[in-house]
């Protein structure tokens, strides 16, 4: 089936310059909207495998962090258009506006062949593991995006995809998983602290 | 899909879904009754008939949920069954999901001791529905008795507080499944731990079931009382 994707951005022209760019490169369903207010209001059905594309002040707003935590089957993408462009090349999760139209295919296309990945690759990225690291040992988004020198937004984004691999969504599971695995030394912790 | 009626024997709820036995235990049913109908049964035992074949045909078939009809009969009637569930779950189920777990980790001879990470992860999660159960049995099931019988509060509490809590419950219980089925070491007895997850699947089942009856029945019964009482 083909993947859903929706825009929220407050300028027509990134909505339509982004909906143009994904329509000539995937086989996709694209719906815009020009704040996460109109989005939520339109109480769509989202499909598995549904992709949010979402301007970066929405994404930093309690209502948007809200939604994504109980939302598993969606995979966001923030907007950025103040910082600079080669700061967020290599960001997971985030596209600049100045970013080419080959580069932003480049950057979410992994997102349109999924199922098939998924099912072939059950590993953890290398970042993935980091973060699922430090969620064992008990931080929070917010401690994991310094640590890590990424937003929260992204902590997110990597903690959903972490997720939807392994099959675990409580913290204390992940950390079973995480100490089974020896991604944590327990030598110096008690496990009864940690899980 | 099958649906229940009064003039069913137990035998026929039986051979249908033998989970339905500790469902009907709950209702202080026991074997033993001839060939009597589940009508005949209630009137004898004074159990409100209608009530019992809405709990085990909810209970039977996943999709079969009449909301209308179900919030139709007493909270405290509601309350009453959540609480022998409650009951059944301390009592029995928890006890025997834990000597299970310790036998599975007693059939394992290697030095790998990932059963006892398992462990830690399943006492968490133990206590943390004891918790739950306790919160439920000492705050709120009287909060709404207390509700329901004069009217007003005895305590300052709105169910509102209360909706949060329960899906933590549900989705450790589906962790331990996964941790077990796809990530540990299998240097245990084979029979022993399937055992121990058919005892968790059926505990899920149950689990989710009450907590159906107790979201989409008994705390919107509650919210509609509580809107009423306060205007």
């Amino acid at each position: 089936m083909d993947n859903q994707v929706f825009i929220v951005h407050s300028a027509s022209i990134v909505q339509h310059g982004l909906s143009d760019i994904l329509n000539r490169s995937f086989k996709c369903r694209v719906k815009s909207f020009h704040s996460f207010e109109n989005f939520k209001k339109s109480e769509l059905i989202i499909l598995d495998n549904s992709i949010l594309l979402i301007e970066d002040i929405i994404a930093n707003s309690d209502e948007y962090i809200n939604f994504i935590s109980n939302t598993p089957n969606i995979v966001s993408y923030s907007i950025v258009s103040c910082a600079d462009k080669k700061e967020v090349q290599n960001t997971a999760y985030t596209i600049h506006i100045k970013h080419t139209e080959n580069e932003i295919q480049e950057k979410i296309k992994a997102e349109f062949v999924q199922e098939q990945v998924a099912k072939v690759n059950e590993g953890l990225s290398a970042r993935e593991v980091d973060v699922l690291k430090l969620v064992a040992k008990g931080f929070a988004n917010k401690e994991i995006a310094e640590k890590l020198y990424i937003s929260t937004h992204t902590v997110m984004s990597h903690r959903k995809k972490i997720t939807e691999k392994l099959g675990i969504k409580s913290i204390s599971g992940l950390t079973v998983y995480a100490v089974i695995n020896n991604y944590i030394d327990t030598k110096n912790i008690d496990l009864k602290d940690l899980i | 899909m099958y649906i229940f009626t009064k003039h069913d024997k137990i035998i026929d709820l039986v051979e249908t879904n033998q989970h339905l036995l500790p469902v009907i235990n709950r209702f202080g049913i026991k074997l033993g009754n001839k060939d009597k109908s589940l009508e005949k049964i209630c009137s004898i035992e004074n159990i409100n008939i209608n009530f019992l074949l809405a709990i085990i045909n909810t209970f039977h078939n996943e999709k079969y949920f009449p909301v209308d009809e179900l919030k139709s009969f007493s909270s405290l009637l509601i309350i009453d069954y959540l609480k022998k569930t409650h009951f059944h779950y301390v009592n029995y189920v928890l006890p025997k999901l834990e000597s299970l777990l310790q036998q599975l980790i007693r059939s394992n001879n290697t030095d790998i001791q990932q059963l006892s990470i398992i462990e830690q992860f399943y006492l968490k999660y133990k206590k943390e529905l004891i918790l739950h159960v306790k919160e439920e049995e000492e705050l709120v099931f009287p909060y709404i008795t207390s509700l329901v019988k004069s009217g007003k509060a005895n305590i300052e509490y709105t169910i509102h507080s209360f909706e949060k809590e329960h899906s933590n419950v549900e989705v450790k219980l589906n962790d331990l499944k996964s941790l077990i089925i796809k990530y540990i070491e299998p240097v245990y007895d084979n029979n022993i731990c399937n055992e121990f997850l058919i005892a968790l699947y059926r505990f899920e089942k149950d689990i989710t079931d009450h907590n159906r009856i107790e979201s989409k029945i008994l705390i919107p019964q509650i919210i509609n009382l509580e809107s009423k009482i306060n205007g």
